[in-house]
């Protein structure tokens, strides 16, 4: 029991490790440029297809074809941000309808390129660690170590250079920040590129894992949307403890009960959330 | 000087309206031209679809935007499709009974609901649709799981069985007309004063007199009836139904239709429905060029024509005014 | 004394935030009282608890010998208690009348639904609702604006419809929350006049936050003073302008700016 446990424990840490790349550039782009976007989860299914053509195609290594695959995302974002979202800054509601148009156009130009069938992807270790009873296969522990890596290298951006202070200047309270100096038409498009490039960087990780299809979009959406909403929208500190939340919740209740059982519970917490304090678990209050 | 305000102000019948009228008369009479059945059945989904984004319009109107639309017109079809199968009861029964589930579920949730407001207010409407799926699906006693109900009955007017295509085109038409009418009195009488006050300054309207958390939920609960009884039209057409029918990309398209179409303009659903949903049944071959079309139309109607196509042609009369 | 509006120990607190600290005053009937103070003194949140747009962390609030504390905006404007707003004063889509139109709901039916059902009762019913529209509109001196969208009027002008709104529901009392911000002198000293028109030939009891001393001094009989929360003063005008505490408050803002 306890093992089953303790299994689960670890499976839930890298579940929510997962959730938050994808619910850190979800929340970036909301508390940045108040945008809901909705095409968040195409960038995880893009990066999938990116990682796959650098390593199966290309030949590239595995984390050299995650670099490149980071490098494309950003300019993707960042082109996203310019031609599509920009001239809906003054307007929340209508960035976030386009973000729906964007998602289509993006999801079904995979489906022309690489067809509806799933591509596996080719597995880059095989094998399991053991720790007494417990087992993690070597290519889990790899992605999270390498999620874990990443994040905290996003981490130390955000903290510590004068990009990520400005990024979280402008989530604070965007008028100040304009007013110190910081550059909005530099800002919003590398606040978009960034969120998406964690989210392309995922769908990479979690490729050999989980196959490449132009669908593979949908869940990690629909967990960063729930992260979010947990966390409230705009809190990165938020997001990281709801994600972890969330993927042990995910993980203990699926082993215990059942995965739909999981997804209802979680949807019906974000409702109750949502109407109880819609800035989120452990966000200010909103007046 | 009452006489030149009441002209202002009362709505009469002026000529752009009757040349709107010849118009939609003109579309709605294409398929009998055509004589082709294929044609008759674009008319019924364009009037389906026009139906429910009429419903979406209302809730629109006091500024709101659902995306658990879907899960209304599922409520509505789920409503007709069981008291029909299950329990033996007529079609004629089904239909209002699909409208009355479905604005009593919104009455009851509307409360809470629309206190939250903008992108507030489509989360947690994004969140309730796909929880509306999931419990479905639990339940596949009630809702026949991921397989669905399918071998729905046909609709059936008081013995009469609508067999034809033709036949429920006219059907459809009538309800989508009978439709039309109730948002246009509504639109031109107090409520759609009231409603168009919400919707601009909601701390003003209360403050005039408005009740607006009333007036809200009340347009939420005439938006989501209009779904119930569009869906229990659409399950008894179609032939089939099941939780994923109304899921996500149901309410999206929804969405679509009533942006491109018009936001806040009466004819907005009437002519995005038009416009769009004849384009999956043409492209019946190359579904995937569809979703980029709508996904491209989405965003350059937001961009350039925020009013929708219906409002294209004030912008255009302004254009030329501004020139002259 | 006959007073339409007692007040009595409201408070707010948003938070930590003392934002109104157990206030009282009266309105006379009848009166153009004021209620002045520094920026962020509380007066925008003592109208908003006063009209039920905020619920009072304490205190009473009794109109025309009621009580009408924790009442929703929309039942208080229908007892009579109309007020504007200090920003986004209008509905910015609609026509100058058709916001005066919705105001004038409150007391008239106006609409299809009366045109087209209704019998010659109502519909003279609808025309009395009508030339009362036309009515505010004259008096505040919009009519040649009545077809402009509200939202392309100059600043003043949506001012001064915000004003409009709020007469159409025929209160006996009306708050105006900064009507005449941003008017050059000249506009402010005509807004001024138009005041006492409309209080005259409204019959109504005004109370006014202000920031124009000149326009305050002339205009009220009563003045309140809000520093920080708190009622700091309560008098004629002159014992108001020549009080110590409200000189140090308004010194004291200045040296903050
Ligand atoms: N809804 C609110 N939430 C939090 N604080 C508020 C809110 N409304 C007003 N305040 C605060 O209360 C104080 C008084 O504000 P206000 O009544 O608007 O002042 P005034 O109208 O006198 O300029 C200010 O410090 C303001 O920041
Ligand atoms: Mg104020």
């Amino acid at each position: 029991m306890s093992f089953l446990i303790a299994q689960s424990i670890i499976n839930g840490v890298i579940l929510g490790t997962l959730y938050l790349m994808m619910a850190i550039g979800f929340t970036l782009a909301f508390g940045v440029m108040r945008i809901v976007n909705f095409a968040h989860g195409e960038f995880y299914m893009i990066g999938a297809f990116l990682t796959l053509i650098g390593v199966k195609w290309l030949g590239l290594p595995f984390p050299a074809a995650l670099v490149v695959t980071v490098v494309m995302a950003i300019l993707l974002g960042g082109l996203v941000e310019r031609f599509v979202f920009r001239p809906f800054r003054a307007d929340e509601l209508s960035g976030m309808i386009a973000s729906l148009g964007l998602a289509m156009i993006l999801q079904h130009m995979a489906l022309i390129i690489f067809g509806p069938d799933p591509q596996s992807f080719p597995s880059l270790v095989s094998g399991v660690y053991r720790l007494g009873d417990l087992i993690v296969p070597k290519s889990r522990a790899l992605t999270l170590g390498a999620g874990v890596v990443i994040l905290l290298a996003f981490y130390g951006f955000l903290m510590h250079t004068r990009m990520g202070r400005a990024l979280r200047a402008l989530v604070q309270d965007q008028e100040v920040a304009s007013i110190y100096g910081v550059r909005l038409e530099i800002m919003y498009p590398l606040g978009l590129g960034l969120g998406v490039a964690l989210a392309a960087v995922a769908g990479g990780l979690m490729a050999p894992l989980f196959g490449v299809s132009p669908f593979i979009g949908g869940t990690p959406l629909l967990k960063a949307f729930i992260v979010v909403i947990l966390g409230g929208l705009g809190s990165i500190p938020g997001a990281a403890l709801a994600a972890i939340l969330l993927g042990l919740i995910e993980s203990l209740t699926s082993s215990f009960v059942s995965a739909s059982a999981a997804d209802i519970v979680t949807f019906a917490l974000v409702v109750v959330v949502l109407l109880v304090r819609p800035s989120g678990l452990m966000g200010r209050a909103e007046a | 000087m009452s006489a030149a305000v009441s002209k202002k102000t009362v709505p009469t019948v002026g000529a752009s309206t009757f040349v709107y009228l010849v118009i939609a008369a003109l579309i709605a009479s294409v398929p009998w031209f055509t004589g082709n059945v294929f044609y008759f059945h674009v008319g019924i989904m364009v009037c389906l679809a026009a139906m429910a984004t009429s419903g979406l319009a209302v809730i629109a109107w006091v500024g709101q935007l659902s995306l658990a639309h879907a899960a209304f017109v599922g409520l509505g079809a789920y409503t007709s499709v069981l008291l029909v199968t299950r329990l033996g009861l007529p079609f004629v029964v089904g239909l209002p009974a699909g409208a009355l589930v479905a604005g009593a579920v919104a009455y009851l949730i509307g409360k809470p609901l629309l206190r939250l407001r903008g992108v507030y207010f489509v989360l947690i409407t994004f969140a309730l649709n796909e929880l509306f799926r999931l419990v479905m699906l639990e339940f596949p006693g009630v809702s026949g799981g991921s397989s669905g109900i399918a071998g729905v009955p046909k609709i059936e007017l008081f013995g009469l069985v609508l067999a034809e295509q033709s036949q429920v085109y006219v059907f459809t038409l009538a309800c989508l007309v009978a439709v039309t009418a109730l948002l246009y009195l509504i639109r031109n009488g107090q409520l759609g004063r009231r409603f168009a006050a919400v919707e601009e300054n909601p701390a003003l309207a209360e403050s005039s007199g408005t009740p607006t958390a009333r007036t809200q939920n009340l347009a939420f609960v005439i938006g989501s009836s209009i779904a119930g009884f569009t869906g229990a039209i659409m399950a008894h057409y179609i032939g089939f139904i099941s939780p994923e029918t109304f899921g996500f990309q149901l309410s999206v398209s929804y969405v679509i239709i009533l942006v491109t179409g018009g936001r806040l303009a009466l004819w907005g659903p009437l002519v995005g429905a038009i416009f769009l949903t004849p384009l999956p049944e043409f492209l019946r071959g190359a579904l995937e060029y569809q979703h980029i079309i709508y996904g491209v139309i989405l965003i350059a109607v937001l961009r350039f024509l925020p009013q929708g196509l219906a409002g294209l042609s004030g912008q255009l009369t302004r254009l030329k005014g501004d020139r002259s | 004394m006959n007073s339409i509006l007692n007040v009595e120990g409201l408070s707010k607190r948003f938070g930590g935030l003392a934002a109104l600290s157990d206030v009282s005053f009266e309105v006379e009937r009848g009166h153009i009282s004021g209620i002045i103070g520094p920026n962020g003194a509380g007066k925008t949140t003592c109208f908003n608890l006063i009209t039920g747009t905020l619920s009072a962390t304490s205190g009473k609030v009794v109109f025309d010998g009621r009580e009408i504390t924790g009442l929703p905006p929309h039942q208080v404007v229908e007892r009579g208690l109309a007020r504007t707003f200090q920003a986004a004063t209008t509905f910015p889509k609609a026509t100058v009348r058709e916001n005066i139109l919705r105001g004038a709901l409150l007391r008239h039916p106006l609409g299809l639904g009366s045109s087209l059902f209704g019998g010659a009762a109502a519909r003279e019913a609808e025309a009395a609702g009508h030339a009362s529209v036309e009515e505010v509109m004259r008096a505040v001196g919009l009519t040649e604006h009545a077809d402009q969208i509200a939202g392309t009027l100059a600043y003043g002008h949506q001012k001064r419809l915000g004003v409009a709104i709020g007469l159409a529901t025929r209160p006996s009392l009306l708050l105006l929350d900064e009507p005449a911000a941003g008017l050059n002198p000249e506009e402010v000293d005509r807004f001024g006049a138009i005041l006492q028109d409309l209080k005259r030939d409204f019959n109504l009891t005004i109370l006014i936050v202000e920031h124009h001393m000149r326009l305050i001094m002339k205009l009220c009989d009563h003045i309140v003073v809000l520093d920080h929360g708190e009622k700091i003063a309560d008098g004629q005008p002159e014992d108001v302008r020549n009080d110590q505490k409200v000189i140090e408050a308004y010194l004291g803002a200045e040296h903050v700016e």
